[in-house]
């Protein structure tokens, strides 16, 4: 169970804890929420609270800054500006194909040879020109020893934008 | 310290798909655990492509790194090896202190 007003909900469904966060620290994520609610160009926010965070630990090596519960919820609404204002798109299940394919394999060609999908039928694939049913896919993952799960779906409330999704959740003052 | 920018293309290569949200945070994770970086919103620019003389319009976004002189390789290869991946890039501009390559994945 989580206590309500003391949690942030990621765009990818992670839920971070907050009771933990210093006065400091709450008070440079409310100025990003802030910042992020006026809705700002993207690049203009990724640099603003990126610059905030930077600050804030400075005396933190910048490889300890990027496991910072500031660091990732900066991260998510960066991710979630990002997509609202079209720069970029939600990730898919053919995003980690590409990126399954590209660790573990030494080309596509050896992916498709250890899974027995067609060359030209996975670039169709990737491009998103075709789709793949769940039991054909799973059937290839487990001849490379994967397999298809299921996850809970990350719930909007507006179709229109994503980034309002689940900012409510996070309210720092009570 | 040394200066390096580059342009990510707003755009996959191949399918012409936006980059997934995925791509951009592995690229600014990878930059923010090294360095000071500063990126800005998309320009519009183009290149000609060597082999058909076509020239291809795209909107890229432009990132501003500053590394230590030794460093610059760590950058290089990122762009290298993980663009082609990340960005479906079949290349990327690149530029060190002024000096413009093309990086080729």
């Amino acid at each position: 169970m989580t206590e309500k007003g003391y949690t942030y909900k990621a765009y990818d469904g992670r839920l971070f804890y907050l009771k933990g966060l210093s006065g400091r620290e709450r008070k440079v994520l409310a100025q990003i929420q802030l910042a992020y609610r006026r809705r700002p160009d993207w690049a203009r926010f990724t640099n603003y609270w990126r610059s905030k965070v930077r600050q804030l630990y400075r005396d933190l090596p910048p490889n300890e800054r990027t496991s910072t519960l500031l660091y990732l919820i900066g991260e998510d609404l960066e991710a979630r500006l990002g997509i609202s204002q079209k720069y970029f798109r939600s990730s898919d299940y053919r995003d980690q194909l590409n990126l399954l394919i590209a660790e573990r394999f030494r080309s596509r060609y050896a992916f498709c040879r250890a899974t027995g999908l067609d060359q030209g039928f996975l670039s169709r694939l990737v491009h998103k020109s075709t789709h793949i049913s769940v039991e054909r896919l799973n059937r290839a993952l487990l001849r490379i020893g994967w397999e298809l799960r299921l996850a809970r779906a990350i719930k909007r409330k507006s179709k229109k934008d994503a980034a309002e999704a689940t900012l409510v959740e996070s309210q720092l003052t009570r | 310290m040394i200066e390096i920018k580059f342009l990510i293309p707003t755009r996959q290569g191949s399918s012409g798909r936006l980059h997934s949200a995925g791509a951009i945070v592995e690229l600014h994770r990878f930059l923010e655990e090294r360095w000071g970086w500063h990126v800005f919103p998309p320009a519009p620019g183009g290149w000609r492509n060597p082999e058909t003389g076509e020239v291809i319009r795209e909107e890229s976004f432009p990132y501003f790194v500053a590394v230590p002189e030794e460093e610059v390789e760590q950058v290089r290869s990122f762009m290298r090896d993980r663009a082609k991946v990340l960005f479906d890039q079949e290349a990327i501009y690149f530029s060190v202190a002024g000096k413009v390559e093309i990086v080729d994945p």
